[in-house]
């Protein structure tokens, strides 16, 4: 399959020149015979009969298919968890990853809340710059939401090179983040031309869910999916799409785990909303009738959030909306734990630690359920494991697409070995892999990553640390040309009308209805507070605003509608009635 | 109404004859057709069950009720109607008599008279239709049926073959609803006698607790303002505005003993009337167990409350605004959400107010995945759209603020209407709530400032007749269904109320279904200066309306009493939604794995998840001076310090 032209002796891992001959290069647009030449990990030439210098390694390829590497949008490696790591840190992660044909992944930044975005960045990027075996970007999460957090956005747009955002709507108390922190999140965003990436759940239910199934007693896996059942995501993905609408803000839904939350994604798309679903290997690729496994490790490996649906039919559902393109990527949320460490959760299911495997599998397990069964060809293939993300991420063309000035990411795939998914043989450092014993048709041949090979002939060859950080522009065009042209229609404009100059029903300061018996009831303080002028009042009411028609009022101190923002001073902006 | 009296017995010599008592006593000569087998004409005359009646349209050949034969036969009896009914036309017009002679000796002259015999009507109940005689007495429905044998002096109207419908539920009204000070223009004596006007007999009002009130002495001071003034039948909602163990024991009690079976919550209206997800799933938990119908005013007040300070900051302040700041979007995601909470907690669900299709779609989409949830589009929502929020008669504008906000999509109405009549969307309600062009005025300058609502309840029925039934989307019986019936069932009334039947309440409205009216605030019933379906022709309206047994509606002329309404208390688990729910929760047993402990090692793990105690401190940079919605929005305990100065 490869042979070298002279220079032998050379260690084929450090050539810099690569020649693939007899290539099919795949893109996600077409497929072509050519020969591609690679010098210092970029694609120089390709075509037919390339003038190439000498001492070149080269790989005839046969006629096989040559493709961009894949891309996988969503790890969490070596992701902290009150105080433990994920079991597969960057260096086994990325590995793994090569071993399945991804030359790329995009890890997530998951800043204590509260804590700050940069220092949390940096963190991870000291983390992943020592390990990491192929390139790399990473997403932030934006896990609370104070003072500062929109400057720190701003500078990691700015400076760093980070152009997702993820915000949760699940982990009440922890991460979940209300509707109008998540209105202000995407209206940042927007103007930073960044995507909004969610975690959609809804965090509300679910924390009473899960108390409701503790008290029945059930204490293992399955209260794990019994209490955030699927409806739960979808709702929390229809408003997000919601929000995002309003916003004018492109939404990306991570884990797309169920048949009613991909339903709605498509819905949303149908309708016109910048959306876009991610499927995972695991959602892709097996169900969650595991959870009610006898076997309480088997059961607990498979806990992720939002859990994987119990219905069968769900991963050829959601490879078939991957496949028409209503979902767009594939990610495999990575995230690994011992059988140790979810044993934290032995007793109570709401502490084992979330995350299932997947990166190595992710590319193999599209190729046999979807392209093998005929729902996909292999361009589309191309588009949902790199092109699509690189696009919507900004990496495009220098990832995703095999073009003369592209990163020489590359896998030559072989679209006839078989492989049985087995946790003996995998690359992860966790004892159970929830593919356990599925055939998957299709695999990698070679990757070649950066330019240089790493895996050949089932050997693995990573370079521990030579990984680099990928940074990423706003206003991707394939997501911000739409956003940029409906911003300039929703232009909103007033009736100019002219003075309304009728008689004006007098309105009392005090809330409606203030029986003297049923302000017993009411927080005394409210009463007082207000005859007291104390601007800190522990309830708003809407009714005793600070307008009024009949000039002072006793609160005019009191700053006006202190419930909503408003940032125009009372009485200070432009009244629309001038116009008219 | 002794005059009344008067008139009618000065008039009764004049009765035509197909005025006279098509289904009568008389004798009818036997007339032998046909074979020997054959049935003998006239032989079930005189039987209780008349199954020819049975057969819509149709009437058998024994007593024939069209018009071409009653104007044949004028001579037999004295006409009592001598006014000329407002459309002018010569169909077959309802009468009114009371008997004379003899029976007025038996019955004592009592021009009170609470029997009341309604003959000749076509009746229409949601499930068929079918000819019959209705005799009532007391307000109850006594006898149904041909040749009914009833007691002398009886008032008696004649249908003549038109419908008698039972009359029509409002199951949402903010009658005398209290604001800022102020209150709605119509009252419950105003709001009672539109909705009489437009053949609604019974109201369902919405008692709203200020935020941090009783919910108890709320509701005593709606069924006292209630009792005093309404001309109807009456029943409650109670809003929850708050919710915390005390109001849970409230709400117990109302369901127990105080005849309250439906609550709403609010998702809108942020920090005033809103609840979080977890505050909804309390309720509807603690619904679902008491037996009691969860309502929703479904928008996200959180983006609304963004979206409204946006269009403050970009210098839109007028009625515009008001829609501008409240998508439809944000309707359907509520909606949404409010069904995924209701499905989880296994509790019947109520849309207030389905102003637009998204909400709507989800609604019926949700009823397609079996959800139990009711749809309730209003009067406004069926009948016009949000164009109006444009136009530059602020007053005009204004008087169709209304949350959620009518869709500016002129397509709406007949989309809603046609849902309506599928069945994906349930009842209709008008949310009347009106206010005075003054009192619209206080939002001015400021459109969140304006008050809410806008007027319905006396064109609902003539609304849905016009849009659903002229134009071929739903028959008589569905307009019942959608007006009455279903109404009736969901507050668990039925069979007292939206039915025709032995026993049911004498509620009938006897409905023309060729009177065009056209709709203007000159005429109309109710207070308000502006009517938000002004011009609009409708076709079909009731011609007489008998409430309680009374007739308080009879061409043209209304004859009512305030304060005759009654409380109709309504019992929890209402079979129509809970028979499902009964058999889900059965089914919804959950179950644990058994498995053996699990004895591998354990890693160490340092603070529990959800303990973070930064996280429920966490503040927005950009609200700081904002309340936190997590900070709960009533306080017992409030400033210490404060507390002893009252």
């Amino acid at each position: 399959m490869s042979g070298y032209q002279g220079k032998k002796n050379i260690p084929r891992i450090t050539s810099d020149r690569l020649l693939i001959k007899g290539a099919k290069i795949v893109n996600d647009d077409q497929s072509f015979l050519a020969d591609i030449y690679m010098e210092d990990g970029v694609i120089k030439q390709l075509g037919d009969n390339l003038i190439v210098p000498g001492g070149v390694k080269i790989i005839e390829a046969h006629g096989r298919m040559v493709m961009p590497g894949g891309i996988d949008v969503h790890t969490r490696f070596q992701m902290p968890d009150r105080g433990m790591v994920a079991a597969d840190d960057f260096y086994q992660g990325t590995k793994a990853a090569l071993s399945g044909g991804t030359t790329m992944i995009i890890d997530h930044v998951v800043p204590e809340p509260g804590g700050s975005l940069i220092a949390a960045f940096k963190q991870w990027r000291e983390w992943a710059d020592g390990k990491s075996c192929c390139d790399y970007s990473l997403h932030v999460d934006v896990t609370g939401w104070n003072k500062g957090t929109q400057e720190e956005m701003e500078a990691l747009v700015k400076d760093h090179g980070v152009n997702s955002f993820l915000v949760y709507l699940a982990y009440k108390d922890v991460f979940q983040l209300s509707d109008s922190e998540i209105y202000e999140v995407f209206s940042v965003i927007r103007d930073l031309g960044a995507i909004a990436q969610v975690h959609a759940e809804n965090g509300d239910i679910i924390a009473e869910e899960q108390r409701r199934i503790l008290e029945l007693g059930i204490s293992g896996p399955e209260g794990h999916v019994l209490s955030r059942p699927e409806e739960v995501e979808a709702e929390a993905v229809n408003r997000s799409v919601t929000i995002a609408n309003q916003t004018n803000c492109p939404l990306y839904i991570t884990k797309v785990m169920s048949k009613s939350a991909a339903d709605v994604i498509a819905l949303a798309r149908k309708r016109g909303a910048v959306v876009y679903g991610e499927p995972i290997s695991a959602s892709l690729g097996t169900d969650g009738t595991h959870y009610w496994s006898k076997n309480w490790a088997k059961a607990a490996a498979y806990v992720t959030s939002p859990p994987l649906s119990p219905d069968p039919t769900t991963p050829d559902y959601l490879n078939s909306l991957l496949s028409c393109g209503d979902l767009q990527v594939t990610g495999s949320a990575h995230c690994t734990f011992q059988t140790s460490q979810r044993a934290i959760g032995k007793d109570n299911f709401t502490l084992i630690p979330e995350g299932t495997n997947g990166t190595e599998e992710r590319m193999s397990l599209i190729w046999d359920k979807c392209v093998v069964t005929g729902k996909m060809d292999e361009n589309q293939f191309v588009a949902v494991t790199s092109t699509n993300a690189a696009k919507i991420f900004n990496l495009f063309p220098r990832k995703g697409r095999i073009a003369v000035g592209s990163d020489a990411d590359l896998v030559l795939w072989d679209p006839d070995s078989t492989k049985i998914i087995s946790a003996k043989t995998h690359n992860l450092a966790v004892e159970y892999n929830i593919f356990e014993g599925t055939e998957l048709r299709g695999g990698p041949a070679v990757v070649i990553s950066q330019g240089k090979i790493v895996l050949e002939e089932g050997s693995l060859h990573p370079t521990e640390g030579c990984g680099r950080y990928i940074s990423r522009k706003p206003f991707s065009d394939h997501v911000y040309k739409r956003i940029k042209a409906r911003s300039r229609l929703t232009e909103l404009q007033g009736v100019p009308r002219g003075q309304y100059d009728g008689p004006v029903c007098e309105v009392t300061v005090t809330p409606k209805v203030m029986s003297t018996i049923s302000s017993v009831k009411t927080s005394p303080a409210k009463q007082q507070q207000q005859q007291q002028q104390i601007t800190q009042q522990p309830v708003r009411n809407l009714h005793q605003s600070g307008f009024s028609l009949s000039g002072a009022q006793v609160d005019d101190n009191i700053p006006r509608r202190s419930t909503q923002r408003i940032v125009a001073p009372p009485g200070g902006k432009a009244n629309i009635t001038n116009l008219g | 109404m002794a005059e009344r009296r008067g008139n009618w017995d000065k008039a009764e010599d004049d009765l035509p004859v197909y005025l006279a008592r098509p289904g009568t006593a008389d004798q009818v000569p036997r007339q032998k057709y046909g074979g020997l087998f054959c049935s003998v004409e006239g032989a079930f005359e005189s039987k209780t069950i008349d199954f020819d009646a049975l057969s819509v349209g149709q009437r058998g050949s024994r007593t024939p009720r069209t018009a071409g034969r009653e104007t044949g036969q004028e001579a037999q009896s004295p006409v009592s109607d001598n006014k000329i009914s407002p459309e002018g036309n010569v169909s077959p017009r309802v009468g009114i008599r009371t008997s004379g002679g003899k029976e007025v000796l038996q019955n004592l002259g009592d021009e009170k008279s609470d029997r009341l015999l309604v003959k000749g009507g076509r009746i229409v109940n949601d499930d068929q239709s079918f000819h019959g005689d209705i005799y009532m007495e007391d307000g109850i429905i006594k006898q149904i049926g041909d040749n009914l044998i009833v007691p002398g002096g009886v008032k008696t109207v004649e249908a003549n073959g038109k419908m008698v419908i039972p009359g029509g539920i409002d199951i949402h009204t903010h009658f005398q609803m209290p604001y800022r000070g102020t209150t709605t223009v119509d009252d419950f004596a105003q709001g009672s006698k539109a909705a009489l006007a437009g053949g609604t007999t019974m109201i369902v009002d919405h008692v709203i607790p200020d935020p941090g009130c009783s919910l108890m002495e709320a509701y005593d001071q709606w069924r006292q303002w209630a009792d005093e003034k309404t001309c109807c039948d009456y029943s409650l909602h109670v809003d929850i505005t708050h919710w915390n163990d005390s109001v849970k024991q409230e709400v117990d009690t109302l369901i127990k003993e105080k005849g309250v079976n439906s609550f709403q919550v609010y998702m809108a209206y942020k920090d005033y009337y809103q609840m979080s997800n977890s505050e909804l799933y309390d309720v509807f938990t603690f619904l679902a167990e008491r037996g009691g119908i969860a309502e929703v005013h479904a928008e996200n007040g959180e983006i609304i409350a963004e979206e409204q300070a946006r269009m403050l900051q970009m210098g839109i302040t007028g009625p515009e605004g008001h829609v501008l700041s409240r998508p439809e979007e944000l309707e359907a995601e509520a909606v949404f959400r409010a069904i995924t909470i209701a499905s989880q907690t296994n509790c019947p669900l109520y849309v207030t107010r389905v102003m637009s299709k998204s909400a709507a779609d989800i609604i019926s989409q949700a009823r397609k995945k079996g959800n139990v949830v009711f749809g309730e589009p209003i009067t406004a929502s069926l009948g016009t759209d949000g164009t109006h929020y444009w136009s530059k008669n602020w007053a005009k504008a204004a008087s169709f603020v209304t949350s959620p906000p009518l869709s500016p999509d002129p397509t709406t109405p007949d989309y809603l209407n046609t849902l309506l009549s599928s069945g994906d969307l349930s009842v209709t309600g008008s949310a009347h709530c009106t206010f005075s062009v003054a009192q619209k005025a206080i939002g001015k300058d400021d459109f969140t400032q304006i008050p809410e609502g806008l007027n319905g309840v006396e064109e609902r029925m003539s609304l849905v007749w016009d849009k659903a039934v002229t134009s071929g989307k739903m028959d008589e019986n569905m307009f019942v269904a959608v007006t009455s019936t279903n109404a009736a069932k969901i507050l668990n009334l039925y069979p007292r109320k939206g039915r025709i039947a032995v026993g049911s309440d004498a509620d009938l409205v006897i409905w023309d279904t060729d009177c065009i009216r056209t709709i203007t605030a000159k005429t109309h019933n109710s207070a308000a200066e502006y009517n938000v379906f002004e011009g609009m022709e409708l076709r079909g309206a009731p011609q007489v309306v008998i409430c309680q047994g009374k007739i308080v509606l009879e061409d043209g002329n209304m004859h009512i009493i305030a304060g005759v309404g009654r409380f109709i208390p309504c019992s929890p688990f209402p079979d129509f939604a809970y028979k499902r729910i009964k058999a889900r929760k059965q089914l919804a047993v959950l179950r644990a794995v058994p498995r053996g402990m699990y004895d591998g090692p354990v890693s160490e793990f340092s603070m529990s998840r959800g303990g973070t105690p930064s996280a429920s401190a966490r503040t927005s940079p950009t609200k700081q001076p904002v309340r936190n919605l997590h900070q709960s929005g009533f306080s017992l305990a409030g400033n210490p310090a404060l507390c002893g100065d009252i």
